[in-house]
């Protein structure tokens, strides 16, 4: 950690004066790198800000001639149209906002509990079938998810899922377990199993050592796994359409497009819901995002 | 502090028995070291006796008790590991802490204890850092630390030293030893360094190939070993082993070698060993120190002396290290004497002290003396 920010300071600490042939060409690199990052992040951050713009903009302005990314006359009407009760295009806004917080979460907070003792398990234990599990279990991702609609949507009938949180949910799973599990497999193969080996012998069960010495050494996978699966479960849009298609079970993504092919010119609406959309993202990212850092720096698990 | 036996341990994983048939009896209080070549079977043997890894078959017995199927929580026991495995998360307190928490020691008592071992062990400025800002050697003491934190009935410590740089490791060794007398302690101890075997342990179990090959004070497997295994195994250099035939001469035994090689034994003991032997070809063993190399000239016993020429010299400052060549065997001898001028390729003279030769069954390894 410490050579990593001593570098860093020493390359923006160069003296001013006298220029040498050395300095000058790291000055040019780092011209180079910066130049090439703005780039980049104005191509991930055009759209976005694009989207806010819009969505504070009065609904007249969309169209007007010079566009203009700051608007003039910056208005929140935007957003209390689409979230308001009483009004037709705001309506189902409050159910929408539920389900894909009750689908998000529970796909999360299942991923995080079925992949870590799944991932020890593939970790630590051998078995009679694991590595064909194991291979089985890494296809789904081989596939996109598309593939899999048809065949979830026959067994959600059958079960009478169809239209029900847990219809959705267990679906999600079926996309966030696989990478939450190799992910997680990662994490454990980096523990020596001496640590469990001794938390045992201090006093642990097996368990108890998964849980006290385990778990929390691997803080930035459960972090990892939590902000994946969240996030794929709120963005996600075509199991949503096709298994939790009944107006009360909508989720956001797709309650947004009902709410476009309802309201054919409401631009500004549907950019002001995009951006309530992001912003449950952008926050449990922030708050998540601290530990993962801050438990990569610490090597963790170097013994 | 209690007894440790072990009674017919096996463990095999799949067709590969990693310990075969290991009967051993720790008594209180002693300190006695499992030592071996590397895969055979040591770390194998220590995690069985904390209940990390399940029976094949056999029994072990802690303070009387077959503790088989007790899980490693209930055996009495602390761990001392190879590569320490402190909690990282943790602070040194806190690693300390760890095992009287888990047994529900109350929050005034833990501290006590925590302290004590942490003065014991001259740790206590160390209290509030992590594990990772420790050096190797400190790492080493919290690991100690938390193993004596809780006065367990046996402690059971795998290479804990073999992570260490040789000079703090010659320090840590004499630490240890010395910890261990004053606590009355039982070890058990892991390495497969022969020279930490033989300067810490009242017992030394020399094992290979997961059997145990011999069971006894470090005096006695160095003095009288069981089979050329141990013999070549403990010590260093290894002790000479040297094929050779047994021809008679006017009715008494000969052993004869490669190129000038022979002896003839005049103790009554070697004799009858030699006449008793089940086969003509047997193993001869001897060490250094029992064939010293006489300079030419200086012979006076020269009717036993073998001549032989020098391949390489290793002076080491108080001994002098001199392999020499006798027909094919190649073998190790020494000198004390600080003025030894031998060069490669000179001839020197080599005198066998009787009294501690070695004599082996070509086909058993097993010694044929006693
Ligand atoms: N989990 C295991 N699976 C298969 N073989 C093992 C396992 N653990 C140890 N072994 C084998 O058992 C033998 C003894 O290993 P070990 O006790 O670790 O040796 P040592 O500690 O003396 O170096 C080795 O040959 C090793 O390959
Ligand atoms: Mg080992």
């Amino acid at each position: 950690m410490s050579a990593i920010t001593q570098g860093g300071s020493q390359a923006v600490a160069y003296p001013a004066r006298r220029f040498g042939i050395k300095q000058r060409r790291a000055l040019l690199r780092l011209t180079i790198i910066y130049a090439g990052t703005m780039v980049l992040a104005l191509f991930a951050a055009l759209p976005m800000v694009w989207m806010v713009s819009t969505a504070i903009k009065p609904r007249s302005d969309v169209f007007r001639e010079p566009t203009t990314i700051i608007p003039t006359n910056a208005t929140l009407e935007n957003f209390i149209r689409v979230t308001e009760p009483l009004t037709p295009s705001g309506r189902y806004f409050g159910t929408y906002f539920l389900n894909s917080t009750i689908v998000s979460v529970a796909s999360s907070v299942f991923s995080v509990m079925i992949a870590a003792p799944a991932a020890y398990a593939f970790s630590r234990f051998r078995f009679p079938g694991k590595q064909v599990a194991y291979f089985a279990i890494l296809a789904r991702n081989m596939f996109p998810l598309i593939v899999f609609l048809i065949p979830l949507f026959t067994l959600m009938t059958a079960l009478q899922l169809v239209n029900t949180y847990a219809g959705l949910i267990i679906a999600y799973l079926t996309f966030t377990l696989p990478l939450s599990i190799w992910l997680l497999k990662g994490f454990f193969d980096g523990i020596p199993p001496e640590l469990e080996r001794a938390a045992r012998i201090d006093g642990c069960t097996r368990f108890g050592a998964f849980v006290r010495i385990i778990l929390p050494l691997t803080t930035p996978g459960l972090a990892a796994t939590v902000i994946y699966s969240f996030v794929q479960a709120w963005n996600e849009f075509p199991y949503a359409l096709n298994l939790a298609y009944s107006t009360n079970m909508r989720t956001l993504p797709v309650g947004m497009t009902f709410f476009f092919s309802e309201n054919q010119s409401d631009w500004t609406g549907l950019m002001a819901t995009a951006v309530i959309i992001s912003i449950p993202v952008v926050i449990i990212f922030m708050i998540l995002q601290r530990y993962f850092v801050s438990a990569l720096t610490q090597g963790a698990v170097k013994a | 502090m209690a007894e440790v036996i072990l009674e017919n341990v096996v463990k095999s994983y799949g067709s590969t028995l990693a310990v075969n048939r290991v009967s051993l009896t720790i008594k209180d209080g002693e300190f006695v070291t499992l030592v071996g070549p590397s895969g055979c079977g040591k770390t194998t043997t220590l995690n069985m006796i904390a209940g990390l890894i399940e029976l094949t078959s056999g029994n072990i017995k802690i303070g009387n008790k077959i503790v088989n199927d007790l899980d490693p929580k209930d055996r009495d026991i602390a761990m001392v590991f190879q590569n320490y495995a402190l909690y990282p998360h943790k602070t040194v307190y806190q690693n300390l802490e760890f095992p009287l928490r888990m047994r529900g020691v109350d929050k005034d008592k833990r501290h006590a204890q925590v302290m004590r071992a942490a003065e014991i062990l001259g740790i206590t400025a160390l209290l509030d850092r992590k594990p990772r800002q420790l050096s190797g050697g400190q790492q080493q003491r919290v690991a100690v630390g938390r193993a004596l934190v809780r006065d367990p009935a046996v402690f059971l410590m795998d290479e804990p030293l073999s992570n260490l740089d040789a000079k703090l490791r010659v320090h840590m060794r004499a630490e240890l030893k010395h910890l261990q007398g004053e606590l009355g302690a039982t070890v058990v101890y892991v390495t497969h360094d022969q020279l930490e075997a033989m300067t810490m342990s009242d017992k030394v179990a020399i094992m290979n190939h997961g059997v145990l090959q011999q069971y006894g004070t470090p005096d006695e497997v160095f003095h009288k070993p069981a089979n050329t295994f141990v013999a070549g195994f403990m010590g260093s250099p290894p002790m000479n082993l040297l094929s050779t035939m047994i021809e008679y001469v006017d009715g008494d035994p000969v052993l004869v070698g490669d190129g000038a090689l022979r002896f003839r034994p005049k103790t009554p003991k070697i004799k009858a060993a030699l006449q008793n032997a089940p086969s003509r070809r047997v193993i001869l063993g001897i060490r250094h120190t029992a064939i010293p190399i006489v300079q030419n000239g200086a012979a006076d016993d020269s009717a036993d002396s073998v001549p032989a020429e020098i391949y390489t010299v290793e002076p080491t400052g108080d001994v002098t290290f001199v392999h020499v060549k006798v027909g094919e065997h190649l073998l190790v001898s020494s000198t004390n004497d600080l003025r030894f001028t031998g060069r490669i390729g000179d001839q020197v003279g080599l005198a066998f002290d009787e009294s501690h030769i070695h004599l082996f069954d070509t086909e058993t390894t097993h010694t044929l003396l006693n």
